[in-house]
């Protein structure tokens, strides 16, 4: 039946560039319900992909965008499983959309909550968080884009760090740390210790790029343990050690560490994220209000809750972060 | 030098201390609780706007896919945008050779490339032209015949057709289109429906 889609989808192409944008999208809505009621998922999916494309790309978001989530809806349905093929074509439609076009947010939310109920995480696919986060990121949308890279892939670091050292230089010189640790903390908290020192050496090394006069010294030991500090900024010093700190987990050195920037740190915000990875990584728990959504973190770091897959028990990881405001 | 002397004397605490974690540490995305992650409090200053690239602005790559193997192949598409994706280049290598998207596997540097990437993501930033490399899972032999079963498909498409529900719907909505009238549509449609079915029926 490959060939019919196709003459439909002609059709309404040809519609849509009459500008008859309205007919296109209810009778694909029609066309793809009726291919729905008897289950020919391909075909539903093919002629609202095809379509919603076209209307995109003439400009008609609110259209194009209904569409989509139409076709979300179908993967539900069909309980697709998130593989190259079907987020392949999420993500075609995503990068049509005009930034502004309210839509794409409910779009991007149904294509994670579909990627989390059919593949295998829980918070959505990796990919599509990197794709619609290094999206945010080129629009300048800060938080929307932290939300989305700190639980992509591999290549989002590079993505979240290099956004932040962006936003860093519209203000002034000694915040820097403040914008590195936008990276650096969250990535921490979702057990991410690899993206954490990469968005710290990114970011370190555009500064240092950047800045020909900043102060930036190499302290090492005889056993070859480094890090860089800059004396001007202690704050990114304290960040610097931080990583270094939460490989070994020794709560007595972290407790040191807070001690003595404890003044700096003041001046941030940073103490709720800075208690969660205590707890993580150096097994400090700090008496606080019953949270119930507490209880659902002991999944990670495999601390007891999860219980069946074979992790490797990490002493000094506990539970979870509480992400505060849950939507 | 207060900064530094303390780092000094840090580092050499911590390294009393046994290695928990390597520096590559990343806990599997398959454990994170089913939430948002947790993201630091808002700056006191918005980012600002990026500047936009007006489209014209926009650079046109040209693509070339080669394969050496069985089939040979030498595919160049000229002209597309940055943002199109590896699935999009894989619709229009399926277009010329008729080579089914799913058995084509795309390559650059040696290394696969994932069908959600986009020339962007892989060119630099003042790249105009790339060459992948292409494979075709199963070779020659996956690519599917021309369609000479076309007569004979249209042949039996057509009765089978008039079996759907939907064709009788569609025809129903032409007469009532045509006619103006919704009841005389709906009669209609369903006198001719069954008077081909009783006509199916004789001997």
């Amino acid at each position: 039946m490959a060939s019919k889609v196709d003459r439909i989808v002609a059709r309404l192409q040809e519609k849509i560039a009459e500008g008859d944008y309205y007919e296109a999208q209810q009778q694909t809505r029609v066309a793809a319900s009726r291919y729905i009621k008897t289950k020919n998922w391909p075909a539903a999916i093919d002629i609202l992909n095809n379509v919603a494309q076209s209307l995109l790309k003439a400009g008609q978001g609110g259209s194009g965008g209904d569409l989509c989530l139409m076709m979300v809806d179908v993967y539900k349905q069909a309980e697709l499983k998130p593989d190259s093929a079907s987020k392949g074509r999420l993500l075609t439609c995503l990068r049509l959309f005009a930034p502004e076009e309210p839509t794409r947010k409910s779009f991007i939310g149904e294509m994670m909550g579909w990627s989390s109920k059919f593949g295998e995480y829980p918070a959505g696919d990796p990919e599509l968080h990197h794709v619609a986060g290094s999206l945010f990121a080129e629009e300048h949308e800060p938080y929307e884009a932290e939300k989305h890279l700190i639980i992509g892939t591999r290549d989002s670091a590079e993505i979240l760090a290099k956004m932040e050292y962006t936003w860093y230089k519209e203000g002034d010189a000694h915040l820097a740390p403040h914008f590195a640790a936008r990276a650096i903390l969250p990535y921490l908290l979702v057990g991410n210790l690899r993206d954490a020192n990469a968005a710290y050496r990114i970011f370190t090394k555009a500064l240092s790029a950047d800045n020909a006069g900043l102060n930036v010294q190499e302290v090492a030991t005889p056993n070859s343990t480094t890090v860089a500090v800059f004396p001007s900024l202690p704050l990114l010093n304290f960040l610097g050690l931080l990583l270094l700190a939460v490989r070994r987990g020794a709560p007595e050195v972290f407790k040191g560490l807070l001690s003595k920037y404890a003044a700096q740190i003041n001046e941030t915000s940073w103490a709720d994220p800075l208690d969660m990875i205590g707890e993580m990584y150096f097994g400090i728990r700090k008496p606080r209000q019953a949270n119930p959504l507490m209880d659902m973190m002991s999944g990670l770091f495999g601390g007891g809750g999860g219980g069946g897959a074979p992790q490797q028990r990490r002493p000094g990881l506990r539970d979870g972060p509480a992400a505060p405001g849950l939507d | 030098m207060a900064e530094a002397s303390f780092a000094q004397t840090f580092l050499t605490t911590l390294e009393a201390r046994p290695v928990k974690l390597p520096a590559d540490y990343a806990e599997d995305p398959k454990n994170f609780p089913a939430r948002q992650p947790y993201i630091l409090a808002r700056m006191p200053k918005p980012m600002s706007k990026p500047t936009r690239l007006a489209p014209g602005q926009e650079r046109s790559i040209k693509v070339t896919l080669k394969s050496l193997r069985n089939p040979p192949l030498n595919i160049k598409l000229a002209s597309l945008p940055p943002s199109t994706s590896l699935l999009d280049i894989k619709g229009q290598v399926t277009a010329q050779t008729r080579i089914p998207t799913d058995k084509l596997k795309i390559l650059h540097n040696k290394k696969p490339v994932p069908d959600s990437k986009v020339l962007k993501d892989i060119l630099g930033e003042s790249d105009t032209a790339v060459e992948f490399s292409v494979m075709v899972l199963g070779g020659a032999a996956a690519i599917p015949p021309e369609e000479e079963a076309a007569p004979a498909a249209a042949r039996s498409s057509g009765s089978s057709e008039l079996e759907t529900d939907a064709f009788w719907a569609d025809l129903k909505g032409f007469l009532s289109q045509r006619l103006k009238d919704d009841g005389e549509a709906e009669q209609l449609s369903s006198l001719f429906r069954s008077s081909w079915q009783s006509s199916k029926s004789k001997p």
